[in-house]
């Protein structure tokens, strides 16, 4: 056989020779001293232009300083942001209920509220609530990282809340029949 | 090879764990492949800054893209190869390479006109001392300087090399021998004699 080129050493020493051609250029190498010492070059090259490119005491220092495990994430954590998407699911859900349940005693509440003056500082709060909860559906939208599912359920409970008829409070409901001298 | 075995089982949970939220995990990946990302992209801008945002962009991108990661396949070669596109991509941008890299018809035929030059193929490389070598692979021209970046530097395989740069394994093989001949001929060029430095 004779000696191979420098392609098919550079494919054997990188163990991309196909298997069938390995397996007669094997014999070959081992015998052959002329190939024996080409390969040896290729290796010892092969590992000069490793230790070259290898990064040096200055370089790693600059990675080790650049502190690429605390500092790849986005400024939004999305463990935090699935947490709010439930966060949001639930309290949802919860004010539907408190609202059904208990709307005169809200509404009472809201009027002794106006008298001491407290009503501009519940709508603020309000606002500040809805706004902090708009930003919150819109990073769950937005973020790739995320299943569809969460913000729908969110997107879903606030659809039910808003568009479904809203059912008749159940303590308002019995007032009116109290009121009425109704059982 | 046990554990070989057990690195990549390691790494498949840790994977798990990053799809299930948790990013402690992914900050264990990173701290595990920074040095290849880093060093890919640093070895291809040849700028500091410039590679640690790469780096950054590449693992954040691999972040956002990890439910598309098959998990039975080695994680390094995957990383490496988001990180040359950003670097490639940042090179493109930056238009660097024109200032940097002898490229182009002009310079081959200067590297074949040398007079009097010694035969390439007795240099031999192995001597060279890393500085000449990096400096050298720093002006190869893009294709050239992006194989042998990626083959003794990131370690993959022809194979995988062939998957970044649309080559089959062969013709990287071809590609890595071109490189390899190219830096011969600068470091004769830049005078760096391997008879001398022995």
């Amino acid at each position: 056989m004779t000696c191979p080129d420098d392609l098919t050493l550079e494919l054997w020493q990188a163990e991309a020779l196909p298997p069938t051609d390995a397996y007669w250029l094997a014999p070959h190498l081992l015998a052959c001293a002329d190939c024996a010492a080409r390969l040896d070059l290729l290796g010892r090259e092969t590992a000069a232009l490793a230790q070259g490119l290898a990064l040096n005491g200055g370089e790693l220092t600059f990675l080790a300083e650049l502190d690429l495990a605390r500092h790849w994430r986005p400024a939004r954590s999305p463990t935090v942001t699935i947490w709010l998407g439930w966060l949001a699911l639930v309290g949802t859900l919860a004010t539907a209920l408190v609202w059904t349940l208990a709307e005169p005693e809200l509404t009472l509440g809201l009027e002794l509220a106006n008298r001491v003056g407290l009503v501009m500082v519940l709508l603020q709060s309000g606002l500040r609530l809805a706004g902090a909860a708009g930003a919150s559906l819109l990073t769950l939208a937005t973020n790739p990282l995320l299943t569809y599912a969460q913000p729908a359920l969110v997107l879903t409970a606030l659809l039910l809340l808003f568009l479904a008829p809203r059912p008749e409070p159940v303590l308002a409901r019995s007032n009116e029949l109290n009121s009425r001298g109704l059982p | 090879l046990g554990t070989l075995v057990e690195q990549v089982q390691e790494e498949r949970e840790l994977v798990r764990l990053c799809l299930a939220g948790d990013e402690t995990a992914f900050a264990t990946l990173v701290g595990r492949h920074q040095v290849a990302v880093f060093g890919t992209a640093l070895r291809l801008l040849r700028d500091r800054e410039a590679a640690g945002d790469v780096a950054n962009r590449a693992f954040f991108k691999a972040y956002q893209a990890l439910a598309t990661f098959d998990p039975d396949r080695p994680l390094r070669p995957w990383l490496v190869r988001i990180a040359t596109n950003e670097a490639l991509n940042e090179l493109r941008a930056c238009q660097r390479e024109a200032s940097h890299t002898l490229t182009g018809e002009a310079t081959e035929i200067a590297f074949e006109q040398l007079p009097g030059a010694p035969d390439p193929a007795d240099q031999a490389l192995a001597a060279v001392p890393a500085e000449a070598i990096r400096a050298a692979v720093e002006r190869l021209p893009e294709s050239l300087r992006i194989a042998t970046v990626l083959r003794y530097f990131a370690d993959l395989s022809l194979a995988e090399i062939g998957a970044q740069t649309g080559q089959t394994a062969n013709a990287v093989g071809v590609t890595l021998l071109r490189a390899r001949q190219r830096l011969r001929r600068a470091l004769v060029l830049d005078g760096v004699n391997a008879d001398d430095l022995s």
